[in-house]
């Protein structure tokens, strides 16, 4: 159920850019209580509804842990609640630690789904023209840490039925048998390659990735919605400062085209999901 | 009746985990506690102390008045003649520039905003009014007599009837009579 992933890896790579680039340089509460809302639809289309609400709840006291450190380090405020060694912890610097903690949260949900989508072919595609022994050396580090931790898995389990060595040394042995094993299968590998040619011509690599209509349309309404959304942005109409009192912008027409723009950005992918999803099902009822 | 070492060593481990856990608690109180926490009331309240000697404080932001941020711009917090503190304290023992300011804030109910501790206190905002908020050379600087000191404002002591000054540069102190000439 990836129906998001069947388009062309530049426009889902320009589709996160553009969500990005608004949940990490906009400090408005608006805007990454919309991003967050659409980052946690997606996840829940992506994963299971349970799966993504666990790990919500795990990053939530992560980020009232930044919301509780921003007054200690911040003294600025025009209302302050109390005084600390003579520093004033205040209600703005509160808030805005606030803002903080949900930026990190919505830019960790937005990575968690663009790692789903998002993976080494992808990768080795877009990247692929411009450097191709980078992207090469990226694409097999990316491969490299979920093979070794599967494999340390798979060694561990065996150590744990077959000695009953005590936790430390059980580790630390796996650890050993699976980094020799990495080495010897990197060997082979490099073995492999030149066996095949490498490095005495052009890297070239098969795309299976065609720009169809669909992503046309896909790239034409991404940009028209960022564009949209960044005009508040730029105009400073959608602006909130924090300092030294919390003054909220008023919510003209720009402001809330933008709200609305990015709305759509962000729910954008879940809708789909969800869309291609009724459609299957649809269809398979018929059969 | 033969306890399984298995559930000896999950028991030790139960311990040690309980015990480094009030160990943590311990420190959070411990810490909790040495801090000195004081509400609104209690930090603006000035003590009366019987002294002849006074100091002249004086802080001002001329230079800014221009080149002011949109959030201070025809708020409250920056006066349009750009005075914001003008009074006299008492002098005690050990006086510092500093110390001198945070009287004289209190005093007047002004916020200011300092880092560090001791001989490296850096005064980074008066009133709202930030280091950095009229560009990257500006800042505040203190003077005594008319004269700008070289080391910390915890560490510049002053004499009775002394006039510490406050000022707010925009230029590293070229604008207010103290240019760094780098040496």
């Amino acid at each position: 159920m990836k129906a998001f992933s069947n388009f062309h890896p530049v426009v889902i790579f320009i589709y996160f850019i553009a969500v990005f680039s608004v949940s990490m340089f906009t400090q408005s509460p608006v805007y990454l209580l919309i991003s967050m809302t659409g980052s946690f639809l997606f996840l829940c289309v992506l994963n299971t509804v349970k799966i993504s609400i666990i790990s919500f709840l795990k990053y939530i006291p992560f980020s009232i842990l930044i919301m509780i450190l921003n007054p200690l380090f911040s003294h600025n405020g025009a209302t302050p609640l109390f005084f600390i060694n003579n520093n004033a912890f205040t209600f703005e610097t509160l808030i805005y630690g606030a803002i903080l903690g949900l930026m990190i949260l919505c830019v960790i949900f937005w990575f968690k789904s663009f790692n789903i989508i998002f993976n080494s072919e992808k990768i080795l595609f877009l990247f692929g023209k411009i450097s191709p022994k980078i992207s090469l050396i990226f694409s097999m580090a990316l491969h490299f840490i979920p093979n070794f931790s599967r494999y340390f898995n798979e060694v561990l389990a065996i150590q744990k039925k077959l000695y009953k060595k005590s936790k430390f040394k059980m580790y630390i042995s796996c650890f050993s048998a699976v980094v020799t094993h990495s080495l010897e299968t990197s060997v082979d590998t490099a073995d492999s390659m030149s066996a095949r040619g490498h490095s005495t011509g052009k890297v070239t690599n098969y795309g299976r990735f065609r720009f169809k209509t669909d992503d046309f349309i896909l790239l034409v309404s991404i940009l028209i919605l960022i564009i949209l959304t960044y005009i508040a942005i730029v105009t400073g109409a959608s602006k909130v400062s924090y300092y030294p009192v919390i003054i909220f912008s008023n919510l003209d027409l720009i402001t809330f085209i933008s709200y609305l723009a990015f709305a759509a950005l962000c729910f954008l992918p879940g809708m789909y999901e969800i869309k291609e999803d009724l459609k299957w099902k649809y269809s398979i009822s018929k059969i | 009746m033969v306890i399984p070492i298995k559930t000896t060593i999950k028991r030790v481990n139960n311990m040690k985990k309980q015990i480094t856990l009030i160990i943590l608690f311990l420190y959070l109180i411990t810490s909790f506690c040495a801090c000195s926490i004081k509400n609104v009331d209690d930090y603006y309240q000035t003590e009366e102390t019987i002294s002849t000697d006074t100091v002249n404080v004086k802080v001002d932001c001329i230079t800014a008045l221009s080149s002011l941020p949109k959030e201070l711009e025809n708020s409250n917090y920056i006066p349009q003649d750009g005075i914001i503190i003008d009074t006299v304290v008492e002098y005690e023992n050990g006086d510092t520039a500093f110390t001198v300011l945070t009287k004289a804030a209190k005093k007047d109910k002004i916020m200011i905003d300092y880092n560090g501790e001791g001989s490296s206190v850096y005064v980074r905002g008066i009133s709202y009014l930030y280091e950095f908020d009229c560009g990257d050379l500006s800042g505040w600087m203190v003077s005594i007599n008319g004269e700008f000191s070289d080391v910390g404002a915890n560490s510049t002591y002053i004499k009775p009837n002394d006039t510490v000054e406050w000022r707010y540069t925009c230029d590293l102190g070229s604008d207010i009579g103290n240019a760094y000439t780098g040496e």
